[in-house]
């Protein structure tokens, strides 16, 4: 008789196993907001046009794509003879938390929400060599190339190459992060260039992934560099990497997004959360805050307003945002630092480790 | 059982790959090398298997007068990017020699297997004849052969001789001189899909010929294992991972590379065919590249 009883515990576990089916994450189709969709042609901003570049900007949202097949968006760009640079920007912003025993990094306490971000991998190539339909199933742009001894080889005439770490090509961006390529048409001049936007993942709050594409015309600027060196022209003073996010800002219909993009490019995201989950100076992740470098001059906290600076080395303020709790900010667990007797590590607790 | 066992044994996959063998023989001229006495400041020439490079041997499906290297060189597939190489998309390769590192930082990118008989073969090499003495990692010059085993068994944590893929011994160093006054080696490439039709092309990377150098255009200094030995920070480098695919990269003037009609051209039917042949290739790299200048 004893021995029956593990079987069945085993058995009644079994069963109870199978009410989690996983389908949540296998969304129906939303009513316009198709999964796989063609944009059309896009229109390169104008080297002397850099200032509106916005206007040539295009603000989409992808839905969820058919069970089983790849999304994603698609469109066509003519070579100019020259460098052209495409910036895509998904929503929304993403960062890991730490939770180091020892050697927490204050910047990233606060955890993120992680269902609200999505993913877009970016390949650029030869309209010609795209293998899919634009609007109706996504391809690549892989095609066979024969030798002389007729030895068939599958080549991937994708010019949107990505490096990663070790400098390996291949590499795409993180969930939210944007992804941008250099292109050199100066082979093919006015032919058209297909812009393959595959969406790797989809916020999984909605089912609906925002995002920006541009294209910016960079004239005989060198592919290797002349990308980075537009982004960088658009960086405000001080920002960190995170500074592309305000390239094409508020690719997300969430409010005050705009305003959390600003606070990620100067680092203070994670801070901003805690800080705007109870925005009183006793905080300890306000206290961080207002320790924060800013744009060279650190930020003011002002806690009847709800609203910080962040000020320029000569004390003026570069952006005023409001200090509002936002969707990007995710839930603060506070076991995560039970560890070391408060919410966040102190400075203390963060120098002596 | 056994008789089952012994079946087993016989099962024939009829790969499309085979490991195809050969002697390379390079000119006289890869072997030379300007050896300037600095006592008189009189130069003369020495002829001296160290002074051979890494020996790189491709099996492509063909080999033409490249245009856009102007020497001979694999064809090459569709240029995608105009900012890379085009690519080969060869068969199968392999070397007469690779670089290896020889336990100081001083020699990174300099050593290649099978030209070095022991220790003092190779700071004989340096001190004699390149004139760029060997220097241990904190900077002291290394005089003698026991010291830089002592170095070389201490970081390897090593206890013999053999494990230091450098060091050939008097019976194993790859080239050796052949009646013409040229060397000759043999060579293996190993696993190389099979394709009837498909040439064999190589080349010699020529160090630099001018004193106190001793560089190779094909080692990367970036890549290989870390040297993180107290203070140390650099890698053992190793060749370039596209010597294959795109070789035109690295071959420069000074080079010897295998010329058009000198190719070898496999013709057996299928590589089930080639193994039971079990051709011995003969392989001779005699183009001066940068001679095409000259006419």
């Amino acid at each position: 008789m004893n021995a029956r009883i593990p079987l069945l515990i085993l058995g009644v576990g079994a069963l109870t196993a199978c009410d989690r089916s996983g389908l949540q994450y296998v969304p129906d189709s939303i009513d316009g907001f198709p999964g796989i969709v063609h944009l059309g042609e896009l229109t390169p901003v104008p080297e002397d046009d850099r200032e509106n570049h916005l206007d040539y900007a295009r603000y989409e949202t992808l839905g969820p794509s058919p069970s089983g097949t790849q999304g994603g968006a698609t469109a066509t760009v003519k070579g100019t003879g020259g460098t052209l640079c495409v910036v895509v920007d998904p929503e929304a912003i993403s960062w890991n938390q730490s939770v180091a025993v020892q050697g927490a990094n204050k910047a990233y306490t606060w955890p993120d929400n992680a269902i609200d971000d999505g993913d877009i991998d970016m390949e650029i190539g030869l309209a010609g060599y795209y293998n899919g339909t634009p609007g109706v199933e996504i391809g690549d742009f892989e095609q066979v190339y024969e030798d002389s001894l007729g030895t068939e080889t599958a080549i991937a005439y994708n010019e949107c190459t990505m490096l990663d770490v070790n400098g390996r090509e291949g590499a795409h961006a993180g969930r939210g992060a944007p992804e941008y390529c250099a292109i050199d048409t100066s082979l093919h001049p006015d032919r058209s260039y297909m812009v393959l936007l595959e969406s790797f993942m989809v916020p999984l709050e909605d089912f609906k992934l925002s995002y920006a594409v541009n294209v910016y015309d960079l004239g005989d600027a060198t592919t290797a560099s002349g990308c980075l060196d537009m982004l960088d022209s658009y960086k405000p003073s001080n920002a960190g990497a995170g500074a592309a996010e305000l390239l094409l800002p508020q690719e997300s219909d969430a409010e005050g997004f705009a305003d959390f993009e600003v606070a990620y490019a100067y680092g203070l995201h994670s801070m901003y959360c805690g800080c705007a989950a109870d925005p009183t100076p006793e905080n300890a992740l306000c206290e961080k805050l207002e320790k924060a470098e800013g744009a060279g001059g650190g930020i003011a906290v002002d806690y009847g307003a709800a609203t910080i600076d962040i000020l320029k080395g000569n004390g003026n303020s570069a952006y005023t945002i409001p200090l509002v709790f936002q969707n990007q900010c995710g839930d603060y667990d506070e076991d995560a630092f039970d560890h070391v007797g408060s919410t966040v590590p102190t400075d203390e607790e963060e120098e002596g480790e | 059982m056994l008789l089952l066992l012994s079946l087993g044994c016989s099962f024939d996959e009829h790969l499309n790959s085979a490991d195809i063998h050969g002697v390379v023989t390079i000119p006289r001229a890869a072997a030379t090398r300007p050896v300037t006495d600095l006592a008189t400041g009189e130069t003369s020439e020495i002829v001296d298997t160290r002074n051979i490079g890494p020996v790189i041997i491709g099996a492509y499906p063909s080999v033409v007068q490249s245009a856009e290297y102007g020497h001979p060189h694999p064809e090459v597939g569709p240029v995608i990017d105009p900012s890379l190489p085009p690519d080969t998309y060869p068969y199968g390769g392999g070397t007469a020699g690779r670089f290896d590192y020889a336990c100081y930082q001083h020699l990174v990118c300099q050593v290649v297997t099978g030209r070095f008989t022991d220790y003092d073969d190779l700071l004989d090499w340096y001190s004699d004849v390149i004139h760029d003495p060997v220097v241990d990692d904190d900077g002291n010059m290394v005089q003698s052969g026991d010291y830089m085993r002592q170095s070389c068994y201490e970081l390897f944590e090593i206890t013999a001789d053999y494990e230091m893929a450098w060091i050939s011994g008097d019976d194993g160093l790859d080239f050796t001189e052949n009646a013409d006054g040229d060397f000759e080696a043999d060579f293996s490439l190993w696993h190389t899909n099979y394709k009837q039709g498909m040439s064999l092309w190589g080349w010699v990377d020529t160090p630099s010929q001018t004193d106190g150098s001793f560089q190779f255009s094909t080692c990367d200094p970036t890549l290989g294992q870390q040297n993180n030995e107290y203070t140390n920070d650099y890698d053992y480098g190793t060749g370039r991972w596209t010597l294959l695919n795109s070789p035109g990269e690295f071959i420069g003037s000074g080079d010897f590379v295998t010329d058009v009609d000198a190719a070898p051209v496999l013709d057996w039917e299928d590589a089930d065919a080639l193994r039971e042949a079990d051709p011995t290739v003969e392989l001779n790299i005699s183009y001066l590249v940068g001679s095409e200048l000259e006419d």
